[in-house]
């Protein structure tokens, strides 16, 4: 500090860089960014990295809660894997889930997102309810969801009935466990997403829409040349959270339907869960895990290019 | 020319009507969609006699708070709810505090490391919580930290996202308001205190409200690290309930109510937080 009040402003040749006094000496290296930084770091460290590490390390051995003993058995879990029909099936189960979420998201979060595009007060009470849903808990979701598809109680199900027609066994029939299951979280993130396309609906000059009225373009027409084209990296981002979002679903589908029935919507994640928590074998369920892992670094590169181009990095 | 003014005046009269028209709908559509909680909510005050039945009778005089005190009756709900504003509470303050001087330190201090260091911290976001779901419970349970409440606060508050929101937020405040303060001879310490943490008190502000509601909404991390029903958040002692075969739902729905009665409130007062913090504050942490 002393230093720095005996530093001309015009000695200086670089601009004063920020509390880091030049000319104290060449050795000086700051020590209070370090101080600020060091919770963050130390706990994001113990609470994520050194877990991730563990975890790949866990899934190379036969990891014994009960006895307390740890046999190294290289790739023998990732092995096994490939033969356990029912990872097999929670992969099956994944992928059909994202297929069917992701697109849906897309499509729903852009309509409404265009629905709601210009700012009047009705326009904006309603965004904040289509957001709503993804401000709930997972638990308070799923109880929701419960208490609307329940077979016998349901207001559905409730409703067919009084109008003659056969119920739907939302919850413990395999398809329509599916749907109801998509349903949900396609309507618990579908908010979300709507704020993203919004902010990217934001980014459109308005002369486009301008000029192709001038030029006789009917509203459909707007939207799909101009709307859809200068939304594309909005719809990419999309397409890459909701992807993350699906692989990672976990909770809502627990308590929705346990995974059920008979396996028919449980995910991967659930079945590491099972694996490691219920039948204590956390090194099997760490590498069903780390299945996931080259799904999640391709997302982290692209995910640190949006980052990039934001000017954060 | 009066004509003119004439056929104007109607069109937008047109486009008024127009617009009113689809705020209408709007309205609409977005009550629809709610459904599924409305609900669960207008059936948290219905008589177990009336729950069940089709058509539902709308009819204001059979509602009844029988439903919520079956829930207080029960005891424990007021434990559960003071854990979870413990946890809830405590969490975000740490969240804030620590994601403030990280994002100061990255913001406003030239040192070796400091790119690499806010790439690593962001790189972190694409490390799924599931997936490491069980070393992070073998982790905490050689800190003993198994079961207590620490085990819910702790790990859960650094977050990249709250460092990268104060980050961002900070790197907006002026230099020279540090400058003067630093040739005053004020301390690194206490321009954070007194300089830095007073100017980012919206981008903080922010980040404690949303991460207030991920904590209290939590269900992940209360499953992994607690089992004992002493330390039960709401939202884990609910997920409880709904796992039980002879559901009383009529119970269920109010305890569902109250849990999410809080978020519902804060998420409406603060709405412009939620709304403009979204994206940033979206991968939760």
């Amino acid at each position: 500090m002393i230093a720095r009040k005996t530093s001309t402003p015009t000695a200086d040749t670089n601009p004063p860089t920020l509390l880091v006094p030049e000319n104290r000496g060449r050795t000086s290296i700051p020590l209070a960014p370090y101080l600020f930084l060091l919770p963050t770091l130390a706990m994001l460290f113990v609470f994520s990295i050194v877990p991730l590490f563990y975890g790949l390390w866990m899934s190379l051995h036969d990891y014994d809660i009960v006895h307390g003993s740890i046999r190294f058995i290289a790739l023998d879990n990732y092995w096994r894997l490939v033969h356990d029909p029912q990872f097999g099936q929670s992969l099956f189960n994944t992928v059909w889930y994202t297929l069917s979420v992701v697109p849906l998201i897309l499509v729903v979060s852009i309509a409404a997102a265009v629905f709601l595009r210009k700012s009047t007060p009705a326009r904006v009470i309603a965004r904040a309810g289509f957001y709503i849903p993804f401000v709930l808990s997972p638990v308070v979701v799923a109880t929701s969801w419960r208490w609307l598809l329940n077979e016998d109680l349901g207001v559905i199900d409730g409703f067919l009935k009084w109008a003659g027609l056969t119920t739907i066994p939302w919850l413990t029939d395999d398809t329509w466990a599916r749907v109801s299951v998509i349903a949900t979280t396609v309507w618990n993130l579908t908010g979300f997403y709507m704020l993203m396309v919004l902010a990217g609906l934001s980014q459109i000059n308005e002369d486009l829409y301008e000029a192709a009225r001038i030029e006789g373009a009917s509203a459909w027409q707007r939207f799909w040349h101009i709307t859809l084209p200068m939304l594309r990296p909005t719809i990419l981002l999309v397409l890459v959270l909701a992807t993350v979002h699906a692989t990672q679903a976990f909770e809502t589908i627990l308590l929705l339907t346990d995974g059920g029935p008979a396996g028919a919507t449980r995910l991967i994640i659930q079945n590491m869960y099972q694996s490691a928590f219920a039948r204590l074998q956390p090194g099997y369920g760490v590498a069903q895990a780390m299945f996931l892992l080259p799904l999640i670094s391709l997302v982290a590169w692209f995910q640190m290019r949006l980052f990039r181009k934001a000017g954060a990095l | 020319m009066n004509a003119a003014v004439q056929k104007v005046k109607s069109d937008s009269g047109r486009a008024r009507l127009g617009s009113f028209i689809y705020d209408g709908v709007a309205v609409i559509v977005c009550i629809i969609f709610l459904v599924p909680v409305l609900w669960a909510f207008f059936s948290a005050f219905r008589s177990s006699r009336d729950l069940f039945v089709f058509p539902p009778n709308f009819d204001v005089r059979g509602f009844t708070l029988a439903n919520f005190q079956a829930v207080f009756a029960t005891g424990a709900v007021a434990r559960y709810a003071l854990n979870s504003l413990i946890v809830a509470t405590l969490s975000s303050l740490l969240t804030v505090l620590i994601s403030s001087m990280a994002g100061f330190a990255l913001a406003k201090y030239k040192f070796p490391g400091r790119r690499i260091i806010l790439f690593l911290i962001l790189s972190v976001l694409l490390i799924p919580l599931q997936v490491l779901m069980v070393p992070v419970f073998l982790i905490l349970k050689t800190f003993g930290w198994v079961n207590q409440l620490i085990g819910i606060i702790v790990p859960p508050a650094a977050t990249p996202t709250g460092t990268f929101m104060m980050r961002q937020y900070i790197l907006g405040i002026p230099d020279e308001m540090i400058e003067a303060a630093r040739l005053d001879g004020a301390s690194d310490w206490h321009i954070y205190r007194h300089i830095i943490l007073p100017l980012c008190l919206p981008a903080a502000a922010a980040l404690g409200i949303i991460s207030f509601t991920w904590r209290w909404n939590d269900y992940l991390w209360p499953l992994i690290v607690v089992n004992n029903q002493d330390n039960f958040t709401l939202q884990l002692s609910l997920a409880n309930l709904v796992g039980t075969n002879t559901v009383e739902w009529g119970t269920l729905l109010a305890y569902a109510t109250l849990a999410m009665l809080p978020v519902l409130i804060i998420f409406l007062v603060f709405q412009r937080f939620f709304l403009k913090g979204a994206i940033s504050a979206s991968v939760k942490g």
